[in-house]
């Protein structure tokens, strides 16, 4: 099942219009083009795809060309923003259906999608405690919290989520610096982290 | 007061650039003596240092996994070199290439393989050659078009290449308005050479409009839009997909899917928006929410926000001309982009320019189609009033000094329908918001407006006055109305000397709203004093006389002498003929009906009633209607065709709902007839809940003048007698002695409820009050004797 890229358009075109409120309608659809393309992932369905694990851009491929006169790069933004929410969900989903099963120990076949979620892990640590540190971290700071999620689970580059969240660059890095002090900080096993006082 | 998280992120990001000595005057500064706080903020920057965690290098990593940015991307298609992407979109793709003869950048367009069949690819040759031919240093030149051999044959485009920004990030960097001005003359003067080869661009929009460094405007992708539409006849309307980008500047021609209207007024209505976008950085039409259904009706129906109330340097001019080119029905829009471009540059050059406001009339006909549902009868029937009495011919005002009072009399027009315009469409941002109000939660909010209007330009704000004093008339508003003609009269009488139509119009309407609110002595001095006026001033053509005479008519028809008002009557007649508006003259009718039937001549009134009702078709006159039914339901009763009469009760009811709302106090007699009917043929359960509905809209009754009111009271009253629920019958009937007394002591209605209050007391026990109400009964009746 994929989302209509028709919904995701119109939604797309009403972020583009500058409603905020448009990107929560937009992720279910978006999670579940995601999710689609997941799933050709897992059952190693990947006949078509240049690249199998690029999935954000392989629904973003899916959704562009529905946009009139040319999807901007503003387009791309909004779509890569909302997607690395989705995105989120799909590989920490992932993570834990994988880790619950591997719990009950039955022997699971490898599928294009755990390379994804472990070249990916391979990069940031556990992606199920950084999910859980984020969600703390978010509580107190929603902005750089946001912004972890689009550069970690969106891809996306400084300018880029500058031009989503319609941010100054340097506000972006500055946020970027806090919320990777602050969760190195409170990640565990980090060593000297029980320091202050 | 910030939290300590908040704290900690601000010192951290004022710190984090910072070194050694500076960071420490920073910390010890932003700290002060919390040492916790910087122990905190210095953990943070610690960590800050390790460059692994989450480190730019890994990130660039997660990012392959995720995001593509190499596109495959060919390195020669034909004649072409290709040297980079410009963009993608449903269309296909725009590369950045060089051409090898003659050796030119361009942006060549490639269309998605699969595009159209064999015709329309040799239609889009015949017609890119066309679109060739158009040169113009506003437009993006097409170089030559063909199509590319292989294994998909894919339709090309070579354009010129346009360096520089688009259309809104040029905007961002704009302070002063007139630049923004200069930008859209501009780009309507480039649109108008094309529409002069007879090309329609149907497509403008601001991501179609490049600005270069040297400020010059190129609009892109002229006749495109045409070129790709793979079937002649269909229109935008039929692509969906990509009809989303260009909702925003979509004419309501377009959005209506009537192609056969779309002509160069469709490319003049995008400008308009373009404009709009660029003088008050919003959408006149908000696009977003919705389905793109509600979304183009949006288009077809909504009216804009006036430009004015994003910025009040806004009004005037500039919101006019917008407005010109934003109307709905391309006849009212500017003929040509040209026209448009030259009004905007009287504007930069403080010339009068050449578009005028919209009428008060025609902003009051728009207003009701808005709002059909709700209250379409009531803004119906003041539409009819406003156009049928021809309110604007009682505002030409006579030549005083010629030449000034033809400036005064366009300048007061134009202040009427800013201030109107305001009323109607601007002055609630829930309404501008799209939420459906109701005439009623507008008119009152836009109360203050009128005294502000009032203070600052008595004329207009006089002239507004009295139209939203005929809105609340027909809402049945009648002591608001009452209070805004009375203001507009003393507003008027302060300014204007001697004699004048305007006084005379303003007289007659509080008269009426007098009339309506049942005070008959105030209202009749107010006519007469209007007819006097109205006879020295001299104006054959008003119709002022005829409503005077139609007011005196009711007035003295309610003090029982049906002859006078029946001569009244005949007075206003060759008047309302002459008018010609088939609503007045049913009116008429009617009136001639009633006071016939008051006079006990049922037959005439039967054949008056059969004039009025052959006057009019039935859709769009509910209020008329509502009253024309409760009146035939009198008359039925009167000849004692009770199930009959019932029928035409609860018609008027239904019908009042329709246009009033289910609360409005117009509906205490509609309820009050109902309910009377069916207690008078002993449905007392039945009749029960239409009585109390009419109390409980009838507001406050210690304040109301609304006779209905009364009689419901002691109606439920003696229907709880009946009920021998004695005790509440009397509580009622108290409370209608309240307002009896109040407005019409001793009248029969008053007396008959005394004498049910005193037998009521007596089955009561309570001789002593009984005594006393038959009392207040006897004194009451001696002065008649």
């Amino acid at each position: 099942m994929s989302a209509s890229p028709h919904a995701i358009t119109l939604c797309l075109q009403r972020l583009r219009s500058g409603e905020a409120a448009a990107a929560n309608e937009m992720l279910p659809l978006v999670y579940q083009e995601l999710r689609g393309l997941a799933g050709h992932l897992m059952r190693g369905d990947r006949a078509h795809t240049l690249q199998p694990t690029a999935l954000v851009h392989e629904a973003w491929l899916k959704i562009a060309p529905a946009l009139d006169g040319g999807a901007s790069p503003r387009d791309r933004q909004h779509f890569l923003a909302v997607a690395a929410t989705a995105m989120r969900q799909v590989l920490i989903n992932h993570a834990r259906d994988r880790a619950a099963q591997k719990r009950g120990g039955a022997g699971v076949a490898r599928v294009p999608l755990d390379e994804c979620v472990d070249a990916i892990q391979a990069e940031t640590g556990d992606l199920v405690a950084l999910n859980d540190l984020l969600e703390r971290f978010a509580k107190d700071h929603p902005r750089p919290a946001q912004i972890v999620e689009l550069r970690v689970f969106g891809g996306m580059l400084v300018e880029e989520v500058a031009a989503a969240l319609d941010l100054a660059e340097s506000t972006v890095k500055a946020d970027w610096r806090f919320a990777r002090a602050w969760l190195q900080q409170a990640m565990p096993g980090t060593p000297d982290r029980r320091q202050r006082r | 007061m910030p939290t300590r998280s908040e704290s900690v992120h601000r010192i951290f990001a004022l710190a984090c650039d910072l070194t050694g000595a500076e960071r420490d005057a920073l910390l010890c500064r932003e700290c002060g003596g919390d040492d916790a706080l910087r122990a905190e903020v210095e953990e943070l920057l610690r960590h800050d240092e390790n460059a692994s965690f989450l480190g730019e290098a890994r990130l660039a990593a997660v990012r392959g996994q995720l995001v593509r940015d190499d596109e495959p991307m060919p390195g020669r298609i034909g004649a072409f070199r290709i040297t980079g992407v410009l963009g993608r979109g449903g269309m296909g793709v725009v590369y950045r290439a060089v051409q090898d003869r003659p050796v030119r950048d361009v942006a060549l367009k490639v269309l998605a393989p699969g595009f159209g069949g064999a015709e329309a690819r040799a239609r889009f040759a015949v017609e890119a050659e066309a679109l060739g031919r158009l040169q113009h240093p506003g437009i993006a030149q097409i170089f030559e078009a063909g199509s590319f051999a292989g294994t998909a044959d894919r339709p090309y485009l070579a354009m010129e290449l346009v360096e520089g920004e688009p259309l809104h990030a040029w905007a961002k960097r704009q302070s002063s308005i007139e630049a923004r001005v200069r930008m859209v003359v501009q780009i309507a003067e480039a649109v108008h050479h094309a529409h002069q080869k007879g090309l329609v661009h149907r497509d403008l929009k601001p991501s179609n409009v490049l600005v270069s460094t040297d400020g010059r405007a190129k609009v892109l992708d002229f006749g495109i839009a045409r070129l790709v539409d793979d079937d002649r006849g269909r229109t935008l309307h039929t692509h969906t997909g990509q009809m989303l980008g260009t909702l925003a500047y979509m004419s309501p021609e377009q959005a209506n899917g009537q192609s056969e209207r779309v002509d160069i007024r469709a490319d003049v209505y995008a400008l308009g928006v373009i404009a709009y976008e660029l003088f008050a950085g919003a959408l006149p039409i908000d696009v977003r929410g919705g389905a793109v259904t509600q979304v183009l009706l949006r288009i077809v129906e909504q009216e804009p926000v006036p430009l004015g109330a994003h910025d009040r340097r806004l009004r005037s001019d500039l919101q006019t001309i917008v407005g010109k080119a934003l109307q709905k029905e391309p006849e009212r829009r500017y003929d040509s982009a040209q026209a448009l471009a030259d009004d905007l540059q009287r504007f930069l050059q403080n010339e009068p320019i050449r578009a005028r406001p919209a009428t008060a009339a025609y902003l009051l006909r728009r207003f009701a189609r808005r709002h059909r549902g709700l209250v379409a009868g009531a803004v119906l029937a003041v539409v009819a009033l406003l156009v049928g009495s021809g309110l604007a011919v009682a505002w030409a005002v006579r030549a005083e000094a010629a030449e000034t009072t033809a400036r005064e009399e366009a300048r007061i027009a134009n202040q009427t329908t800013d201030i109107l315009r305001w009323l109607l469409v601007g002055a609630n941002p829930e309404f501008a918001a799209g939420r459906d109000l109701t005439a009623r939660e507008i008119l009152f909010a836009g109360r203050g407006v009128v005294e502000r209007a009032l203070a600052a330009e008595p004329v207009a704000g006089a002239r507004v006055a009295l139209i939203m004093g005929e809105v609340f008339v027909t809402l049945g508003e009648f002591a608001t109305a009452e209070g805004l003609y009375q203001r507009a009269y003393d507003t008027l009488r302060g300014t204007i000397h001697g004699d004048d139509a305007r006084l005379v119009e303003a007289l007659h309407q509080r008269a009426w709203a007098l009339l309506r609110a049942q005070r008959f002595d105030e209202a009749e001095p107010l006519f007469a004093e209007a007819l006097a006026m109205h006879r020295r001033l001299g104006d054959a053509n008003s119709i002022a006389p005829a409503k005077c005479f139609e007011g005196l008519a009711q007035i003295v028809s309610q003090r029982g002498d049906c002859d006078a008002a029946l001569r009244l009557l005949g007075e206003a007649l060759p008047l309302r003929e002459r008018e010609g508006d088939p609503l007045r003259l049913a009116y008429h009718w009617q009136s001639v009906a009633t006071t016939n039937m008051l006079a006990g001549r049922l037959d005439a009134a039967d054949a008056a009633y059969g004039k009025a009702q052959a006057l009019l078709p039935t859709a769009g006159n509910e209020a008329y209607l509502a009253s024309l039914a409760t009146n035939l339901g009198n008359l039925r009763v009167r000849q004692r065709r009770l199930p009959d009469a019932e029928t035409f009760f609860r018609q008027a009811l239904e019908l009042s709902e329709t246009c009033y709302g289910a609360t409005s106090p117009r509906l205490v007699s509609m309820l009050l007839n109902v309910g009377t009917i069916c207690a008078q043929t002993n449905r007392f359960a039945e009749s029960e809940p239409f009585l109390r509905r009419a109390i409980a809209v009838g507001g406050d009754e210690t304040k109301s003048t609304d006779r209905a009111l009364a009689s419901a009271l002691a109606n439920l009253a003696k229907l709880c007698a009946l009920q021998d629920r004695l005790e509440e019958a009397v509580g009622l009937w108290n409370r209608a002695d309240a307002m009896e007394q109040r407005l019409r002591p001793g009248s029969p209605g008053h007396l008959e409820l005394l004498h049910e209050l005193a037998s009521a007391h007596e089955r009561l026990g309570d001789e002593l009050t009984a005594a006393g109400i038959r009392d207040r009964i006897d004194a009451m009746q001696k002065p008649a004797k």
